[in-house]
């Protein structure tokens, strides 16, 4: 499917369906990064008896390949507010759409969206996101600003760079080993291990045996403790849409989404288990407000406190069912 | 200065925002911007100390000859009361360093400076004491190797063995089977995938060719060649949870190899102290021959950014065993980090 690759592309579309279009007119730009559409609209006034005439003239209607086009939409809002669907058809892969129905109107909105290539967009911003928190240890910077407003004002009144999306790479190493889930267990057991194998005074037989027998317990608990259900808890905690809840973005961002980060803990090739998640957050820019600042802020604690939550209540369990036995 | 004079000097700033990101790693690109809602501005001037150079600056018409002088006349902006732009950072042996940016404003009734201070931080790692021998026995060391890190950067440790190392640093058998299982029951389950996913077969052919003979490859490097075999596919997100899932369904289906999960557990837990060193390969051991030999490798740091920081740490030293052992290179170290400034 193609796609819109530079302003040059957009502005040209947008500067014949200007031309096409008499009357009083307000040309803007949205570049919606969400979806990836670049949205031209034109906000057409037709206040007197000779604008009216002037726009009975000339072709009415217009092709658009539907290729790099998404949608066509036309909207009146004087003196009826709404869309007008007749206005637009698809037919044999291309939009049709006729402005015969928007000649009763005294103001109407034309809408042409267009699918763009995220790289483009990339060219157009230039953002960062600190790569580690080194003043607060809880703290991401992040900016966005606009690096060619030229190349997009040309022509608009109006353009918005809306929901741009900066990356940044939150740890969550750290906190995740410092909670120790069921590893307590396996802790003592290498303690007593290593009593054992210091133990060399053969009077020490009874201690010997006490300290097997705990091994051995342990070593039953351990069996049930099962890890793997550790792990599946931990992976729930560290599940995007949860782990959101640890996250806030402050001034000119705003908190989209997260997942894992790439550079997950690859040694064993098998327990996979992230050291980053990747939190998307969002910025508008416009022509007024070419640059944006802000924060993430990552509570760090809170996370840390429910990590050890999951493990207490493990632990609690497998308590209570040693109680039982 | 009295009450008035401070209202003065806000007013005369009113309006100005100057903005320079902050948390900088050495050799990263710093952007900053300056806005401005006011007429009276007519010049702009960047003066820089600690920051090496403006790689770019936006909105601005003629970019390249601006950028000679650093000086920029408002009506050489394309946008009104917008500048921005990205400041190189220098690499260099310091841990962390002082830059400024000051930025110099024309008024059309005299001038005034705005400036922003910034750390540029690294780390460093050396070696305080290395031990000439170490005796281990049960895999526990008698003694350790203690390094010192200063700085505020997380440094990532990874080990290059020299070729006359008698000691070889790999990973221990028990995770190489443990590997084995995981990787048949994740095979299983890449068959299961291609039914569902037709499109990515050609991904999934190709993880199934290489997963049938992983020998070949470290555990690292056959990671990355995973990682790099299924990239194109990772923006289909369904396929993405599907490839989550089955990793996820093959590790947790091996009820035999729950004793080994236990290890790489800890071993996750355990790869990043307090210190912010991380261990790339935090299950690896020096693997010691019967009677004990030398062991020689290099230690080399990194930041987050890959950026090296210092020379590597060599290490030569002889580790003794009555048997045939192995030791973790992380039980070998003893690392301490010291804030600086």
């Amino acid at each position: 499917m193609a796609s819109l690759r530079n302003a040059k592309e957009l502005l040209d579309v947008a500067k014949e369906l200007s031309n096409w279009i008499r009357g009083e007119k307000d040309d803007a730009l949205v570049l919606d990064c969400l979806n990836g559409l670049g949205v031209y609209s034109t906000t057409v006034l037709v206040s007197n008896p000779f604008a009216r005439w002037a726009q009975s003239l000339g072709p009415r209607s217009r092709e658009f390949s539907a290729d790099s086009v998404y949608d066509v939409k036309v909207t009146s809002f004087k003196p009826t507010l709404g869309r007008i669907p007749d206005a637009v058809r698809v037919e044999g892969g291309k939009f049709i759409v006729d402005l015969t129905k928007t000649l009763g109107l005294d103001m109407f909105r034309l809408e042409v969206l267009y699918r763009f290539d995220s790289e483009w967009l990339k060219t157009l911003v230039h953002s960062r996101s600190s790569p580690e928190p080194l003043t607060d240890r809880m703290r991401y910077h992040l900016s966005a600003q606009l690096t060619d407003p030229a190349s997009l004002s040309a022509g608009f009144r109006e353009v918005d760079v809306n929901d741009y999306p900066v990356k940044a790479s939150v740890h969550v190493q750290e906190p995740i080993s410092t909670a120790l889930p069921v590893l307590n267990t396996i802790k003592r057991m290498r303690k007593i291990e290593e009593e054992l194998l210091a133990e060399y005074n053969p009077r020490q037989a009874v201690k010997v045996i006490r300290l097997q027998r705990e091994r051995h317990t342990l070593h039953q608990k351990l069996q049930r403790e099962n890890p793997g259900q550790v792990l599946q808890e931990l992976l729930l905690i560290l599940g995007p849409s949860r782990f959101l809840g640890y996250l806030q973005a402050e001034q000119d961002f705003r908190l989209h989404e997260c997942g894992w980060g790439t550079d997950v803990f690859r040694e064993l090739g098998a327990v996979a288990l992230p050291a980053t998640m990747e939190v998307i957050t969002r910025a508008e820019l416009t022509l007024d407000r070419p640059a944006a600042k802000g924060l993430l802020n990552y509570e760090s604690g809170r996370f840390l406190k429910d990590l050890e939550g999951v493990i207490k209540k493990r632990e609690t369990r497998a308590r209570r069912q040693d109680a039982t036995e | 200065m009295n009450v008035q004079g401070l209202e003065a000097q806000k007013s005369r700033y009113a309006g100005i925002e100057l903005y320079v990101s902050e948390d900088i790693l050495q050799g990263e690109d710093v952007p900053f911007f300056i806005t401005w809602k006011r007429p009276d501005i007519t010049l702009v001037e960047l003066r820089l100390e600690g920051f090496t150079d403006v790689r770019r600056v936006f909105n601005v018409k003629a970019p390249k000859e601006f950028l000679k002088t650093r000086r920029f006349p408002t009506n050489a902006l394309i946008a009104k009361g917008y500048l921005g732009g990205v400041l190189d950072t220098p690499i260099s042996d310091k841990t962390h360093q002082n830059a400024v940016l000051k930025v110099h404003f024309t008024l059309t009734d005299g001038d005034i400076v705005l400036e922003e201070r910034r750390v540029i931080h690294s780390a460093r790692i050396k070696a305080i004491s290395v031990p000439r021998t170490i005796v281990v026995e049960d895999g526990k060391p008698e003694h350790k190797i203690e390094l010192e890190v200063s700085g505020a950067a997380t440094l990532v440790i990874s080990l290059r063995q020299s070729k006359r190392s008698r000691v070889k640093i790999g990973l221990p058998a028990t995770v190489f089977s443990a590997m084995e299982a995981v990787g048949k029951a994740f095979l299983e389950g890449i068959e299961l995938l291609s039914e569902h996913f037709p499109k990515h077969r050609d991904v999934l052919e190709r993880l199934n060719k290489l997963m049938e003979e992983p020998g070949r490859l470290s555990p690292r490097e056959l990671v990355e060649k995973v990682h790099s075999i299924l990239e194109p596919a990772l923006s289909d997100s369904s396929f993405t949870e599907g490839i989550a899932a089955v990793l996820a369904g093959a590790f947790l289906a091996q009820a035999s190899i729950r004793d080994s999960l236990v290890v790489p557990l800890k071993e996750y837990f355990e790869a990043t102290a307090a210190t912010r060193v991380l261990l790339a390969s935090p299950l690896e051991c020096a693997m010691v021959p019967a009677g004990g030999g030398v062991l020689e490798c290099e230690l080399l740091a990194q930041d987050l950014r890959a950026n090296l920081c210092g020379d590597p740490v060599k290490i030569r030293l002889e580790i003794v065993a009555k048997k045939l052992d192995q030791v973790p290179i992380k039980d070998l170290l003893l690392i301490r980090r010291v804030l600086l400034g």
